[in-house]
C-alpha cells in the first residue's frame, strides 16, 4: 500500500509539470499575443511559473519522498525535534524575497496598462480624445464612434453593435461604459480585461499590433444572457480602418435601398 | 444485525461501479432532446362553459394539419406546392441555385466570404493538415455529420490536397438545413422565443419587453409597415439585435447561419398565421374542412411572397440636420394636426403624454393606456436616453415615424406630413436623444446625463413596455 | 495493512495517573451518573458541545451533498451544452429537457454560496469547532453552552431562506455567489433578483449570526477555560486554527453582515446604497418616478459592495483553510509520531495570515474599475501572504521528516491536504500579480485556483479530521479498508477534475459562462471539458464509499477505547464518546501536545496530562 500512496503523491508533481510542458500542444495554452504590453504579461505569467514549478517540485517530491522512507519502519521511535530556528529563518528569508521580487517586477507594467498618467498622450487618440465608446448592455457590445464633430454624445455619433473596428499599429484610447449592470470587456489575444461599471466612465487603451479578428467577451455575470454577450474586435491596417469608417458612416446616413435593406 | 466491514466494502463498490458505469459508458454524447409543436394557448381556449371553444376532434385536426404543412422540430419543412415546382421555388432549401435544389432567395457565393471568416480556425487546420483541430460546433450538425462523412471516406494517411480542398468547400459553401436551424434556434432562441415562436420561452416571463410572438406574423422594426416582414428585415434584427431589449446581436453567428435563422423563423412564423387563419375559419364556419386548410396556407404564402413588393423605401439622399429643421420639427411634434406626438410621446418626448396614461379607477394610479397586438401593456418611447429599438439611424427613424410600428399604438404618419416634414421630425427628435459629453468631463464619475443638461433633466422616467415597477 | 487493528488496549502509563474510582479508560458509558436526559432534550435542544457539533457535522454533511450535486449538473451543461439534464429534465418540458441559462446561473451561484456557507464554514468551525475545544483544552463544555446551542438554532432560518429560495418565482439567486450589484439589487436584472436574493441574504445574515454567536463562544473558551497548565503556547495547533478563525469571524463578519443587511434594504426599501443613478435595466429605470413607484433613491456605488463583500469574503477564505491546517497539523505529528516541526513559528503563521488576510482584499478587485494605485498595494500585500503559507508547508515537510509514518486514512487525507494545498496555494501567486491578474481574473485557473484549496484542501482535511475523531465522536473507528478505497478514489478523481483547470484557464475560458462553446474561441475546449465532467461523476459517485462507511461504523464500526492513535493531547484523555461534562478526572497539564518519540519515555508518545 506504502508504494501506491507514494505513486500517487509522485504522480502529482509528475504529471501536473507535463500537462503543463503538453498544454501548448493541446491547445490549451494562451492565445497568441497581439498587443504591444500582452507580451510583457505573458513574460511575468513565466516568470512566476518558473518559480512556481519549482518550488511545486520540489515541495511535492519531498512530500512523497518522506511518506516514502518514513512509513518504512515503524518500530523504533522517529527523529524527535521540535524545530530548528536556523531553518525557520531560511526558509522564511527565502521565500520572502522571492515574493518580494515578484511583487516588484509587475508595477512597472501594472503601472503603465491601468495608470491613466501613462496613457498615451501625443497620439491620434487620447484621453480626451478616445476612438469610440464601448457600451455594455444586457446582452450587447455597442460600439460608438464619434461623428464629423469628433465629440462623443451627439446626435451624429456612428453606432455599431458587436464590432468593434480598430487600426493596427496605433494606441487606441476608448472609454468603457455600462448602462445596466456590470459587464466587463475582455480580449484574450489582448490580454486585457476591464469591468464596465455602472455610472462610471472607464477609460481603456491597447495597442494591436497584427491585423485579425478577435473575439470580445464578456468576462463578468451579467445576468442569464451572460454567455450570449460575444463581440468581436477586428484589427485593420490604417487604410482598410478609414474605409471601414467612411462605410459605417455611410451605412448610418443611407436611405436603406442603396444598402437593399 | 451487524454488517461486516467486508460486507459494507462489497456493496460499496458495487454503488459506486454501478454508478460509475452509467456515466462512462456514455462514449457518445447524450441525445439532443425532443421537442413538440403544440398549439397556441389561444387554440386550446376554454369556453365558459369549461369546454373547449374548439373541439378536441378538430383541435387534433388542426395540429395534425399544421404537421404536415410544417413538419416537426426535429424534421420541419414546407410542404412543396406543385406549382412551386415549375417556378423553380424551394423554401426548404432556400439557396441558390434556382430551381429544384433551391429557391434563390439567398445568393450562396455571397455568404462564402463570411464563411471564410467564420469557419477561419477550421479552414487554417485544414489547411495545416491538422485534422484533430477542425471542431464543428454542436449547433451545426448537418456539418459535423458532413466533415465526419468526409473524414471517414479518406483516411488520414491518403489526405492530400484534393481531400483540402473538398473539405474547405464544405465550410466555405456551408449553408445550413432547415432541421439544422431548427438546432440552432433551439439551442439559442428557444428559451425565450418558445418552441413555435410564441415568445413563451422559459426565460420569458422575466424579459421586458417579451420576446416577440412570430405566430401573428407582425414583427415591429421593419420597413414594411403592418405587412410581413421581409427577408432583410429580419436578417438586420439578428444582426445590429436591438438595443434597449434582451434581444442581442447574433452576429457571432455566420450571415448563413443567420440566414438559415430567418428560414426557420419564417417557417415558425407561418405555421403561427395558418394555425391562426384556422381557428378563425373555424370560429365563422364552425367546421373545417382540408380546403379550409390549402387555403390557409396559400394565402400565408402570399403574404411573404409579397412582402418585398410592400417595402417603403425613401429615395434620395438622407438630408442633415439643420437649426431650421430641428425647430420645425419641434412645431410638427407640437402640432395636434400635423404630427401629434407630444400626445403620447409628451411635450418634452419623455414618453409621458397624456393620451399614453390613464388613471386606474381600482388603484387610484395612473396605467398605460393601450396595448399592444400581443395583449401587454405599452408605453410610449422615451426619446431622450437614445434608446431607439428599431435602430437610431436618421432612415431608421423616419420609417418608424412614416410606416408606424406593426402590432403597436405607434401610428402610420399623417397622409399631409411631407417626406421633408417627417424629417424635419427626424431631427428633432435626433437632436433631443443625444446629450453631447464634453471631454474634460468624461472621467467624471457617472451621471454626466443627470446633472450637466440644461434640460434640467430628472432621472429618465419610466420607459418602454410593462407595468411592473421595478 | 490495517494499522489500527489493535488499537489502545489501555495501557500501563496511561492509567497510572488516574485517581482511583475515576473509571476505566476505553469503558464508554459507566461515567453517565448524571441524570439521563429525554431524546428532545439529548439530541434536538442539547446544550452539549458535542451533540451541536454533530448537528453541524450532519447538516453540513447533508448541504454537502446538495451542493455535490448542483456541482454534477454544473458540470454536465458545461461538458454537453442544452442537453437534457438527467434528473431535472422534469422541469423544462418547453426545451425538452435541456436547462435553461438562467437556471444555469442559479445552479453556480447557490453551489458556491451553499458550499462555502452552509458546507465549509459550519463543517470546520460548527462541527470541529464545537466537538474539539472543550474537549482539546479540558473543559466540560462552552463557555456559554445556551449561546452555543444558538448557534445552532440561527441556522435553521438560514436552512429554511435557503431551501424557500428554490421554489420562489425566478427560482434562487442567481447573480453569483459573491452578489455584485446592480445584478443582484435591481430585481428585473436577473430572474433570481426578483425573491430569491431577498432569500439569499436573508440565510446569509442568520448564517453569519450564528457564525458570531460561535466565534464569540470558541474565544472565551479558549482563553478563559483552558485546564490548568495548558498555556497558549501549549495548545495543540487545530484550536490554535480554530481561535484565529473565530477572531477573524468576529471582525470581518458584522461587515458582511451590514452589507447584507444594506442590500437587503436597497432591494426592500430601494435605499440605493449600491444602486447609481441612470441605469436602465431590462427596459426599467429602478430610480424613476414611474408611475406608481415610490422608489427615487439611487446615487449608490456598486463598488462599495465589492469593497464590503471581500472585506469579509477574503477573510472567510482564511476561515475556510485555517482550522483545516490546524487539523493537519495535528494529524500529520499524530501518524508521523513526531513533534510537529516548528510549532511556534506555525502559530506565528497563522497569525500573520490571519492579519494579513484583512488588507488583501482589493485583489478580488483588480480589474473591477477600483483606482490602479490600490491594486499595486494590495498586490504586495497578496503575494506576501504567500509568505506565511510557505512556512507552513515547510514545517509541515519538516514534521513528516524523520517521522514513523503510519499511513492511516487520516495521515494519507492530511498527506493530500498539503499536496493540493501547495497547488492551491502557488496558483494563487498568479492571481496575486496584478497585471497576469488582468488576463486571468474569473478565467477557469481561479477555479481551479479555489477548487484546490477549498476541496482538495479544506474538504480532503475535513475528511481527515472525521476519520481521525471519528472514534471521539462515536465510540468506533472507521472501517479502514474502505477509507483507504475512498482516499484513494477521491485524490486521483479530484485532481483529474481540477487540475485541467489550470490549461482551460490559461487558454482563456471564462467561468459562470452557461455554452462557452458558443464562442468560436472556445469551441475546442469542448473534448477537455467532457473528460473534466466524467471525472467529476465519478468523484462523486466515489464518495458512496465514504457515506457507507460513515454510517455503517456509526452503528457496527469496531468499537476502540480512549486513545485509538496515541495521541498526547488531551481530548483523548477523556471517554469515547465522552459523557455530559466530558472528563472524568482531574486534568493537569504539563506539556505542549506533541511530545511523539521523546528519549525521556519508553513508549513513543506522553500525554499532555502525564507528569515525570
Amino acid at each position: 500500500m506504502r508504494y501506491l500512496f507514494t505513486l500517487l503523491l509522485f504522480l502529482v508533481p509528475a504529471l501536473g509539470v507535463w500537462t503543463f510542458v503538453e498544454a501548448d500542444r493541446w491547445q490549451l495554452w494562451f492565445p497568441q499575443n497581439v498587443s504591444s504590453f500582452g507580451g510583457e504579461i505573458d513574460r511575468l505569467f513565466n516568470i512566476i511559473m518558473y518559480m512556481v514549478a519549482f518550488t511545486f517540485i520540489v515541495t511535492e517530491v519531498c512530500l512523497a519522498w518522506f511518506v516514502f522512507k518514513y512509513s518504512a519502519k515503524n518500530e523504533t521511535k522517529g527523529a524527535f525535534t521540535h524545530g530548528s530556528h536556523k531553518l525557520e529563518m531560511v526558509w522564511t528569508a527565502i521565500p520572502a524575497v522571492a515574493l518580494l521580487f515578484i511583487a516588484f517586477i509587475q508595477m512597472r507594467t501594472w503601472a503603465d496598462i491601468k495608470f491613466e498618467g501613462n496613457f498615451p498622450k501625443d497620439g491620434e487618440y487620447t484621453r480626451e480624445k478616445p476612438i469610440a465608446e464601448v457600451w455594455a448592455s444586457q446582452f450587447d457590445w455597442r460600439i460608438r464612434y464619434p461623428g464629423d464633430d469628433g465629440v462623443l454624445g451627439t446626435v451624429d455619433d456612428l453606432e455599431r453593435s458587436w464590432e468593434f473596428v480598430v487600426p493596427v499599429d496605433t494606441k487606441i484610447v476608448f472609454n468603457l461604459r455600462t448602462r445596466d449592470v456590470i459587464h466587463s470587456f475582455f480580449v484574450p489575444e489582448f490580454r486585457l480585461k476591464q469591468d464596465a461599471l455602472p455610472g462610471h466612465t472607464i477609460p481603456m487603451w491597447f495597442e494591436a499590433k497584427k491585423e485579425g479578428i478577435y473575439d470580445l467577451i464578456c468576462a463578468e455575470l451579467c445576468g442569464w444572457g451572460h454567455y450570449k454577450m460575444s463581440g468581436r474586435v477586428t484589427v485593420v491596417s490604417k487604410e482598410e480602418f478609414a474605409k471601414r469608417m467612411s462605410e459605417i458612416k455611410a451605412e448610418w446616413f443611407s436611405n436603406g435601398k442603396e444598402l437593399g435593406e | 444485525m451487524r454488517l461486516s466491514p467486508r460486507f459494507s466494502l462489497v456493496a460499496a463498490a458495487g454503488l459506486a461501479a454501478w454508478l460509475g458505469a452509467c456515466q462512462l459508458d456514455k462514449d457518445q454524447k447524450p441525445a439532443r432532446p425532443v421537442i413538440h409543436f403544440s398549439l397556441s394557448a389561444a387554440t386550446q381556449a376554454l369556453g365558459e362553459d369549461g369546454q373547449p371553444v374548439i373541439p378536441a376532434d378538430v383541435q387534433t385536426n388542426i395540429a395534425g394539419s399544421l404537421a404536415m404543412l410544417f413538419g416537426t422540430p426535429e424534421n420541419p419543412q414546407f410542404q412543396l406546392l406543385p406549382e412551386w415546382k415549375d417556378e423553380g421555388f424551394n423554401p426548404n432549401w432556400p439557396a441558390y441555385p434556382v430551381g429544384e435544389d433551391g429557391s434563390g432567395e439567398v445568393d450562396l457565393a455571397g455568404l462564402e466570404a463570411d464563411n471564410k471568416v467564420y469557419w477561419r480556425r477550421q479552414l487554417a487546420a485544414i489547411e495545416a493538415g491538422q485534422w484533430g483541430r477542425v471542431f464543428v460546433q454542436d449547433f451545426t450538425p448537418d456539418l459535423r455529420e458532413k466533415w465526419n462523412e468526409l473524414c471517414a471516406q479518406t483516411p488520414e494517411e491518403a489526405r492530400g490536397d484534393d481531400f483540402k480542398k473538398a473539405a474547405a468547400e464544405l465550410f466555405t459553401g456551408y449553408y445550413p438545413r432547415l432541421s439544422a436551424s431548427a438546432e440552432l434556434y433551439r439551442q439559442h432562441c428557444l428559451h425565450c422565443h418558445g418552441p413555435e415562436g410564441g415568445g413563451d420561452g422559459p426565460t420569458a416571463p422575466f424579459l421586458n419587453p417579451r420576446p416577440r410572438d412570430y405566430r401573428h406574423g407582425t414583427f415591429k422594426f421593419t420597413a414594411v409597415g403592418k405587412s410581413v416582414p421581409r427577408r432583410t428585415d429580419l436578417y438586420r434584427i439578428l444582426d445590429e439585435g436591438v438595443t434597449g431589449t434582451s434581444m442581442p446581436s447574433f452576429r457571432r453567428f455566420s450571415q448563413a447561419q443567420l440566414h438559415g435563422l430567418i428560414d426557420y423563423v419564417r417557417l415558425l412564423s407561418m405555421r403561427g398565421m395558418v394555425e391562426r387563419s384556422l381557428v378563425s375559419t373555424f370560429g365563422e364556419e364552425e367546421m373545417l374542412t382540408s380546403g379550409d386548410v390549402a387555403d390557409a396556407y396559400l394565402t400565408v404564402w402570399e403574404k411573404w411572397k409579397k412582402a418585398d413588393e410592400k417595402a417603403l423605401m425613401f429615395e434620395g439622399e438622407v438630408p442633415l440636420p439643420t437649426p431650421e429643421s430641428i425647430a420645425r420639427g419641434r412645431e410638427l411634434f407640437m402640432d395636434a394636426k400635423a404630427g401629434n406626438c407630444f400626445s403620447c410621446h409628451g411635450p418634452e418626448g419623455r414618453g409621458d403624454g397624456v393620451a399614453a396614461f390613464a388613471l386606474d379607477p381600482e388603484t387610484g394610479k395612473l396605467k398605460p393606456t393601450y396595448k399592444d397586438d400581443w395583449g401587454n401593456e405599452i408605453l410610449p418611447r422615451n426619446l431622450r436616453i437614445g434608446i431607439f429599438r428599431g435602430g437610431r439611424r436618421p432612415i431608421d427613424l423616419y420609417r418608424r415615424i412614416k410606416n408606424g410600428i406593426a402590432g403597436g399604438p405607434m401610428p402610420e404618419a399623417a397622409s399631409t406630413l411631407t417626406s421633408d416634414d417627417i424629417w424635419h421630425l427626424v431631427h428633432y427628435v435626433g437632436s433631443i436623444s443625444e446629450r453631447p459629453q464634453h471631454a474634460h468631463k468624461v472621467a467624471s464619475h457617472g451621471d454626466e446625463h443627470g446633472q450637466s443638461s440644461s434640460h434640467g433633466e430628472t432621472p429618465a422616467s419610466g420607459d418602454g413596455h410593462g407595468t411592473e415597477k421595478h | 495493512m490495517n494499522p489500527v487493528a489493535t488499537p489502545a488496549a489501555p495501557h500501563a502509563p496511561h492509567t497510572s495517573h488516574l485517581e482511583p474510582g475515576e473509571g476505566q479508560p476505553g469503558t464508554v458509558r459507566e461515567h453517565h451518573d448524571h441524570h439521563e436526559l429525554g431524546f428532545f432534550r439529548k439530541w434536538i435542544f442539547s446544550v452539549d458541545h458535542k451533540v451541536i457539533g454533530l448537528q453541524f457535522l450532519f447538516s453540513g454533511l447533508v448541504f454537502l451533498a446538495l451542493g455535490g450535486m448542483m456541482a454534477m449538473a454544473i458540470r454536465y451543461q458545461l461538458a454537453w451544452p442544452w442537453r437534457p439534464m438527467p434528473g431535472l429534465a422534469w422541469m423544462f418540458p418547453a426545451t425538452g429537457g435541456a436547462i435553461t441559462p438562467e437556471f444555469y446561473t442559479m445552479l453556480f451561484t447557490m453551489h458556491g454560496t451553499i458550499m462555502i456557507f452552509f458546507v465549509m464554514i459550519p463543517l470546520l468551525t460548527g462541527a470541529f469547532g464545537n466537538f474539539l475545544i472543550p474537549l482539546m483544552i479540558g473543559a466540560p463544555d462552552m463557555a456559554f453552552p445556551k449561546l452555543n446551542m444558538f448557534g445552532y438554532w440561527t441556522m435553521i432560518p438560514a436552512f429554511f431562506f435557503m431551501i424557500l429560495g428554490f421554489f420562489v418565482e425566478g427560482g434562487h439567486a442567481a447573480g453569483g455567489w459573491t452578489s455584485y450589484p446592480p445584478l443582484s439589487t435591481i430585481e428585473a436584472a436577473a430572474p433570481g433578483s426578483l425573491s430569491g436574493q431577498t432569500c439569499w441574504l436573508m440565510g446569509l445574515t442568520w448564517v453569519g449570526v450564528s457564525s458570531m454567536m460561535g466565534a464569540v463562544n470558541y474565544v472565551t473558551t479558549i482563553v478563559k477555560m483552558r485546564a490548568p497548565g495548558l498555556t497558549m503556547m501549549r495548545l495543540p495547533l487545530s484550536i490554535w486554527g480554530l481561535m484565529i478563525t473565530s477572531l477573524l469571524q468576529l471582525f470581518a463578519l458584522p461587515v458582511l453582515t451590514a452589507a447584507s443587511i444594506m442590500q437587503l434594504l436597497d432591494r426592500v426599501l430601494n435605499t440605493g446604497f449600491f444602486t447609481p443613478t441612470n441605469l436602465l435595466v431590462n427596459n426599467l429605470t429602478p430610480d424613476s418616478f414611474a408611475y406608481g413607484s415610490e422608489a427615487a433613491a439611487a446615487g449608490g456605488q456598486p463598488l462599495l459592495w465589492q469593497h464590503l463583500f471581500w472585506f469579509y469574503s477574503h477573510p472567510a477564505v482564511y476561515i475556510l483553510v485555517l482550522p483545516a491546517m490546524g487539523f493537519t497539523s495535528d494529524i500529520l505529528a499524530i501518524h508521523a509520531r513526531k513533534p510537529i516541526f516548528g510549532y511556534k513559528p506555525m502559530v506565528y503563521s497563522m497569525s500573520a495570515i490571519a492579519g494579513l488576510g484583512f488588507i488583501v482584499w482589493g485583489h478580488h478587485m483588480f480589474t473591477s474599475g477600483m483606482n490602479p494605485a490600490l491594486g499595486m498595494t494590495f498586490m504586495v500585500s497578496t503575494v506576501m501572504i504567500a509568505l506565511p503559507s510557505a512556512i507552513k508547508v515547510f514545517n509541515w515537510l519538516g514534521t513528516l521528516w524523520g517521522g514513523r509514518i503510519h499511513l492511516r486514512t487520516p495521515m494519507l487525507f492530511a498527506c493530500a491536504f498539503v499536496s493540493m494545498f501547495i497547488i492551491g496555494g502557488l496558483s494563487g501567486i498568479w492571481m496575486a500579480a496584478t497585471p497576469v491578474d488582468i488576463y486571468i481574473h474569473d478565467t477557469y485557473i481561479v477555479v481551479a485556483h479555489f477548487h484546490y484549496v477549498v476541496f482538495a484542501g479544506s474538504l480532503f482535511a475535513i475528511f481527515a479530521a472525521i476519520y481521525h475523531w471519528f472514534p471521539k465522536m462515536f465510540g468506533r473507528l472507521m472501517n479502514e479498508t474502505v477509507g483507504k478505497i475512498h482516499f484513494v478514489g477521491s485524490f486521483i478523481f479530484t485532481n483529474m477534475t481540477f487540475y485541467m483547470m489550470h490549461q482551460l484557464g490559461v487558454a482563456g475560458l471564462m467561468r459562470r459562462t452557461a455554452d462557452p462553446y458558443a464562442y468560436d474561441v472556445y469551441a475546442h475546449l469542448q473534448p477537455i471539458n467532457e473528460f473534466i465532467t466524467i471525472s467529476a461523476f465519478c468523484m462523486f459517485a466515489w464518495q458512496i464509499f465514504f457515506v457507507l462507511n460513515f454510517f455503517h461504523s456509526m452503528f457496527w464500526g469496531k468499537r476502540v477505547g480512549r486513545n485509538p492513535w496515541k495521541a498526547a493531547s488531551l481530548e483523548w484523555d477523556a471517554p469515547s464518546p465522552p459523557g455530559h461534562g466530558n472528563f472524568d478526572h482531574q486534568l493537569e497539564v504539563y506539556r505542549g501536545a506533541y511530545e511523539f518519540g521523546s528519549p525521556e519515555v519508553e513508549e513513543d508518545y506522553i500525554p499532555q496530562t502525564r507528569k515525570i
